[in-house]
């Protein structure tokens, strides 16, 4: 019977091209442009951290100077990140089964094989917890060891996609890159981690923060390494003068123990009680400092899991939730269309319809009928849908790289449907279809068939 | 003469496609009026002008392979050679790029904290050399700019300047609207240098005031010894050229360094700017289609109203109706639908609108917005009643009345 149905509903609709097809386009464009937005947004609220939620914690200590806050605070009223004094603290703490405090440094790179062209690249400088913590693992090698962490090791550690395009791939633990001319030794090898958002560090935009090129924080020292990113000071901190006539040496190390903010710290604190124990600690220190004259607000802090970190932060942009929403009222009136132009063209169906209800057909059988030519139309017009959603991300792609998405290193690409979104699409059209058909395909199963046989 | 009591009564027997025609109305209401407010709002946004000559820099940065220093003639002697090129208007090195959206910026006071005239105001800085206002192709308002012998070298420690030059807005900030701050002394970063000019209000590195109150301009060179970054100002048409050009004269001079990829600051704006760009342009693709949306709704419906009646029109035309009386009948009948449909309309904009006030910090919609969105829907709604309906009128009597 199905079959039969579907067979009545493509000849009805061959019956009136136009009208039919205004109507798969009404749907289609609706759904298109909620699918679009659905994805922006489905992109842009990705969690990479998802599974160690509950675990990870992004810190943040209220350390603005009494009488303005840093740069870039956010919504909590707390700066996005610590400084290097903090940072190397607390990274002594046994609370947290690992700690991370990092940050993105740009070194020149180049190769002892006279062919290589040198080049920029960021890298980031890290103590070794980072790849147990986010959960990234080793291909080949190792990670640094700890005194690595605490004084200078020339090693790094690098991504499949570094290691293939320095060293054409394959195992290359004890070769050797040259970073601002010093030899580093490879002692790892790592798969890629390139979460969408870098939800890691999040202070250089949506991909800001990832990186192919990962060092040991015990660097920082002996070769002055400084952030390529933000780093906010306070005008009114006493501790950040340098005097003139002092040596590169000493005034690096006054950048060091001064109240500038550079450094992104994470601890990953497995259970409830390892956390309270660590906020007792992070406000014993913060007392602590508050007394000698380092930080000079009250002791507050914020440990954001990632997905708080993410909301925080706003990844996805207030404007990219306005425009789903308005787009989800577009598919309304998209439905509320398709439903006018399904009553009209059913309608004119009416005297058919009359005529087989008078040949015995059921009430049901003739809504089901209906449902079926309805639910049709839906399937073309969620189907059209779906291949102009995919035109409409190509625009969207080519807005966002004709407007230098490139400058940042922000590949626009990343704005493509996956599987998931795929399936929602499906799901919305077919919904968006029987709801638009069911009440024309009620309307029609009860006409009069007595009406129609008269007037024939 | 109107058949309002008719009308009403005929609409109350077909209530759902009354009601289609009523929330097709509302909804398209609702949507363009905030969506054209929040084109527009993102539109003056995207349209500021930022006061430096914007179409015609570019910046390149430059980085020795082996961490050397760069030095204070290592620049000059690079940007005496570029000024030297026949497209070059101007070059200086600068501490941040123009526009990149995020920079050097903090907080700069006038007098000491604890006095009565104790002032504070938040500064974007660009440290240029003496060729930095020519280059960014920003105005004096007054005063005048950096002499060669006042740049500052400095490196790894902090700088202690002497001279400084403000924005107009920063200088109302700190000294108040239309002061005249000339030689007084700010206080910064431990210096108190003298202001020596007023510059006319531009953006230098953020393209948004809502961080800083202005612009502070400082006499340096270079801050970041292992990179320096150059601001290049083109003569005419020649800036994409002159990019490739700047990059190959800056390896000749010395190969042992990385050149870095020029970006123009239009580019720069444009990048500061993309999401709005995007927002702007879904929301007129949406805007555009709602309406054709919404006259196709309003057609086919109206349609199946004219012909679910066409034999009363028939009979109607027959007993003496002339075709005027059935389309003002009908448009009549749209206009109480369209009117309805308008009304609660007004009120779905107000409502959507304080949703995105409350949640996405968006602003009050004016009400100019949903006056000229009620009559654009209601014209639509007249305009698209008018095809099927002048095609009812002009059923002659006899055929109507026939049967199918």
């Amino acid at each position: 019977m199905f079959g039969y149905y579907l067979q009545l509903a493509w000849r009805s609709i061959k019956k009136t091209p136009v009208m039919s097809a205004l109507m798969v386009l009404a749907l289609g464009v609706g759904v298109a442009i909620v699918m679009t937005m659905l994805t922006l947004q489905h992109v842009e609220s990705n969690n990479a951290l998802a599974a160690k939620n509950e675990q990870l914690f992004y810190l943040q200590l209220n350390s603005s100077p009494a009488d303005e806050l840093f740069f870039g605070s956010l919504e909590n009223g707390m700066p996005r990140m610590v400084s290097y004094r903090t940072a190397t603290t607390l990274l002594k703490s046994s609370i947290p089964s690992h700690s991370v405090a990092m940050f993105r440094s740009m070194f020149v790179l180049s190769m002892d094989d006279a062919d290589y062209q040198p080049g920029s690249i960021v890298g980031r400088v890290s103590s070794r917890d980072f790849f147990s913590l986010f959960d990234v693992p080793f291909i080949y090698g190792k990670v640094w060891n700890k005194q690595a962490d605490e004084s200078a090791k020339y090693q790094v550690v690098i991504d499949q996609t570094l290691n293939q395009q320095l060293f054409g791939g394959g195992n290359s633990v004890g070769k050797t890159l040259r970073l601002e001319g010093k030899p580093y030794q490879v002692i790892g090898v790592v798969h890629d981690f390139m979460p969408v958002p870098s939800v890691q560090d999040l202070t250089m935009g949506k991909t800001g923060g990832n990186t192919h090129l990962y060092l040991p924080f015990g660097l920082v020292r002996a070769e002055q390494l400084t952030p390529y990113g933000q780093k906010s000071c306070a005008a009114s901190d006493a501790n950040q003068d340098v005097e003139l006539g002092m040596s590169a040496n000493e005034a690096f190390e006054v950048e060091l123990q001064n109240l500038c903010i550079w450094l992104q710290f994470w601890a990953e604190l497995p259970n409830a009680d390892a956390k309270a124990r660590y906020v007792d600690y992070l406000q014993q220190y913060f007392n602590e400092q508050k007394k000698l004259g380092f930080f000079a607000r009250d002791f507050d802090y914020a440990l954001s899991t990632p997905q708080q970190w993410l909301n925080l932060n706003h990844v996805v942009s207030n404007d990219t939730k306005v425009t789903t929403w308005l787009a989800l009222v577009f598919l309304v009136i998209c439905i509320v269309n398709t439903v006018a132009l399904l009553t009209a063209k059913l309608w004119r169906q009416a005297p058919e319809a009359g005529i087989r209800q008078a040949l015995g057909a059921s009430r049901g059988a003739i809504f089901v009928q209906n449902l079926v030519e309805a639910g049709f139309v839906g399937i073309l017009g969620g189907a059209f849908g779906i291949l102009l959603s995919q035109v409409m991300l190509m625009v969207v792609r080519s807005i966002l790289a004709n407007n230098g998405a490139a400058l940042l290193g922000t590949d626009s690409s990343i704005y493509s449907t996956d599987s998931t979104m795929l399936a929602v699409t499906v799901l919305v059209a077919l919904i968006s279809s029987v709801l638009a058909g069911l009440y024309p395909a009620w309307q029609v199963s009860r006409t009069q068939p007595a009406h129609y046989l008269k007037v024939q | 003469m109107f058949e309002f009591g008719p009308i009403w009564r005929t609409i109350l027997r077909n209530k759902i496609s009354a009601l289609l025609i009523v929330i097709q109305v509302s909804l398209t209401l609702g949507v363009i009026s905030n969506a054209a407010y929040v084109i527009n709002q993102r539109q003056q946004k995207m349209n500021i002008t930022t006061g430096i000559d914007e179409t015609h820099l570019f910046t390149l940065s430059v980085k020795p392979i082996n961490n050397a220093p760069i030095k204070n003639v290592d620049i000059e002697r690079d940007l005496n050679h570029l000024r030297q090129l026949a497209n070059v208007a101007d070059a200086t090195s600068v501490t941040s790029v123009p526009l990149v959206g995020g920079g050097w910026s903090g907080g700069v006071h006038v007098g000491e904290q604890g006095d009565t005239d104790f002032q504070s105001a938040a500064a974007d800085m660009m440290a240029v050399d003496s060729h930095g206002l020519n280059t960014l192709g920003v105005n004096l308002a007054s005063g005048r700019f950096f002499n060669e012998d006042e740049i500052v070298e400095c490196i790894d420690a902090r700088c202690k300047f002497n001279v400084v030059l403000l924005s107009r807005d920063l200088a109302d900030a700190l000294f108040g609207k239309g002061s005249n701050p000339l030689g007084k002394q700010l206080n910064f970063a431990g210096s108190h240098p003298t202001i020596i000019g007023i510059t006319q209000p531009f953006y230098a590195t953020y393209l948004d005031h809502s961080y800083v109150n202005g612009v502070l301009l400082l006499p340096m060179t270079n801050v970041v010894a292992s990179s320096s970054t150059y601001l290049v100002r083109a003569k005419g048409e020649s800036r994409d050229s002159l990019m490739l050009q700047v990059a190959d004269e800056l390896r000749k001079i010395d190969s042992q360094r990385v050149i870095g990829d020029s970006v123009t600051s239009s580019a720069q704006k444009a990048y500061a700017f993309r999401n709005s760009r995007l927002t702007v342009t879904v929301m007129q693709f949406t805007i555009v289609v709602v309406i054709g949306i919404t006259i196709l709704g309003i057609v086919g419906l109206t349609s199946l109203w004219v012909n679910q009646r066409r034999r009363q029109l028939g009979i109607r035309r027959a007993l003496g109706a002339t075709q005027a009386a059935i389309v003002r009948y009908f448009l009549i009948e749209n206009l109480m639908l369209t009117t309805l449909g308008i009304v609660i309309g007004v009120g779905l904009s107000l409502f959507i609108n304080q949703l995105m006030v409350q949640h996405y910090h968006v602003s009050a919609l004016p009400m100019r917005y949903i006056v000229v969105g009620m009559f654009g829907v209601w014209l639509l709604g007249v305009l698209a009643a008018l095809v099927p309906v002048l095609r009812a009128a002009a059923i002659s009597p006899a055929l109507a009345t026939r049967s199918v």
